[in-house]
């Protein structure tokens, strides 16, 4: 990840209010994690996968925390049972960093397949995203899918593309 | 061996001011029937109470926070034991009523009617204080163990198969969550919904909601 786009994230973040960050490990996003984990303004955890993190974050949120989850877009999939049973019929906002894999000039053959699954997938379940592909616009991004997924009690991803921000 | 609902009756008169999350179906409706409080969170899906459980845990970490899991349940999402190990929350107790079998399903039997050991589980998964009961009296050691002394704590309990005749209030996941929300910001002294007038979104739709 370029340096700007993980200092961009991290500012968005702050600005925004999390405070909550819990994690599964993402080559993407490993600038971001490291960070967050050297800051005392965050409380982090790594789980061993996003359907754990998604239901932690939901507990986090009720006990008055504002979580982030950072996951790869394969997590979706993960997390689809507990976004269907817990986060939407409880109406449990849950702001979601997500990294999109299979996407155009990615090109691996592992990850074509959830690049086509991926973005039906979010609008199926109801989520909604931004794409983002630079740095101001992913901090951007992350404050106003913040506060919007605080009000509406829904949850809200911040996509990032493969160009201009990996 | 004993019905969950005997169990649920000990606990009930331990539970103070205690945050309590539950598993769905029998245990939420037998829990709300004993133990009817707004701090309360019921009718989690099956894999999602102990996980949720551990979130609020770490949100406070000065108030003790309560799972009511099931078998079937927890071994849908076995990570979320690993999790409670690594975080290791003092003030979290993890209790899996163990039918051994999806009784709300027709009582087909679990991996634990063939020996699935989940204290087992939970002790290889760092949380040393983790124990197995198999009557009333064991439970209610264990729990008022963990209720007075730092955790995690994890209990096993083996239960027989069987849901008490209560009567079923089926709360809805919004209103239960608001509930619960309020309980929580009036006795933390936190606020956790958000006006839309806060944000600057636009407007207040319901001003009466949010007065207090």
């Amino acid at each position: 990840m370029k340096e700007e786009t993980a200092q961009a994230i991290v500012e968005g973040l702050k600005e925004g209010g999390v405070n909550f960050v819990v994690y599964m490990p993402d080559s993407f996003f490993y600038d971001v994690i490291t960070k967050v984990k050297e800051d005392p303004g965050f409380t982090s955890i790594s789980v061993p996968n996003e359907s754990v993190g998604m239901c932690l974050c939901a507990g986090a949120w009720l006990g008055g925390k504002k979580p982030v989850m950072i996951m790869e877009n394969t997590g979706l999939f993960v997390a689809s049972n507990a976004i269907t049973r817990f986060h939407q019929p409880f109406g449990i906002p849950v702001l979601m960093l997500i990294s999109y894999r299979g996407d155009a000039g990615d090109g691996w053959w592992m990850v074509t397949a959830i690049g086509h699954a991926f973005e039906p997938a979010l609008k199926s379940l109801g989520i909604t995203y931004e794409l983002v592909d630079n740095p101001e616009k992913a901090k951007k991004a992350i404050q106003l899918l913040q506060t919007s997924a605080e009000v509406s009690e829904e949850l809200q991803a911040v996509v990032f593309r493969k160009e201009g921000v990996w | 061996m004993v019905t969950r609902f005997v169990l649920l009756e000990r606990l009930a008169k331990m539970v103070k001011d205690e945050l309590v999350v539950t598993n769905l179906k029998g245990t939420a409706h037998e829990w709300h029937y004993l133990s009817p409080k707004d701090s309360n969170l019921l009718y989690l899906g099956m894999g999602m109470p102990t996980p949720a459980a551990l979130g609020l845990a770490m949100a406070l970490p000065h108030r003790r926070v309560i799972s009511l899991d099931g078998d079937g349940s927890i071994l849908l999402d076995l990570a979320g034991i690993p999790a409670v190990g690594q975080v290791a929350p003092k003030n979290l107790t993890v209790i899996i009523f163990d039918n051994q079998c999806y009784e709300s399903n027709g009582a087909l039997p679990t991996p634990t009617a063939n020996g699935t050991d989940l204290t087992g589980i939970a002790k290889a998964s760092g949380i040393p204080k983790a124990r197995t009961v198999l009557d009333a009296d064991e439970f209610e050691d264990a729990a008022r163990t963990a209720l007075t002394t730092d955790g995690p704590h994890f209990i096993t309990a083996k239960v027989e198969r069987g849901t008490k005749k209560v009567p079923i209030i089926m709360t809805y996941g919004r209103y239960n969550k608001y509930v619960f929300v309020k309980h929580v910001e009036k006795t933390e002294g936190v606020q956790i919904l958000r006006s839309i007038k806060a944000s600057g979104a636009g407007y207040t739709p319901n001003k009466e909601y949010f007065k207090d």
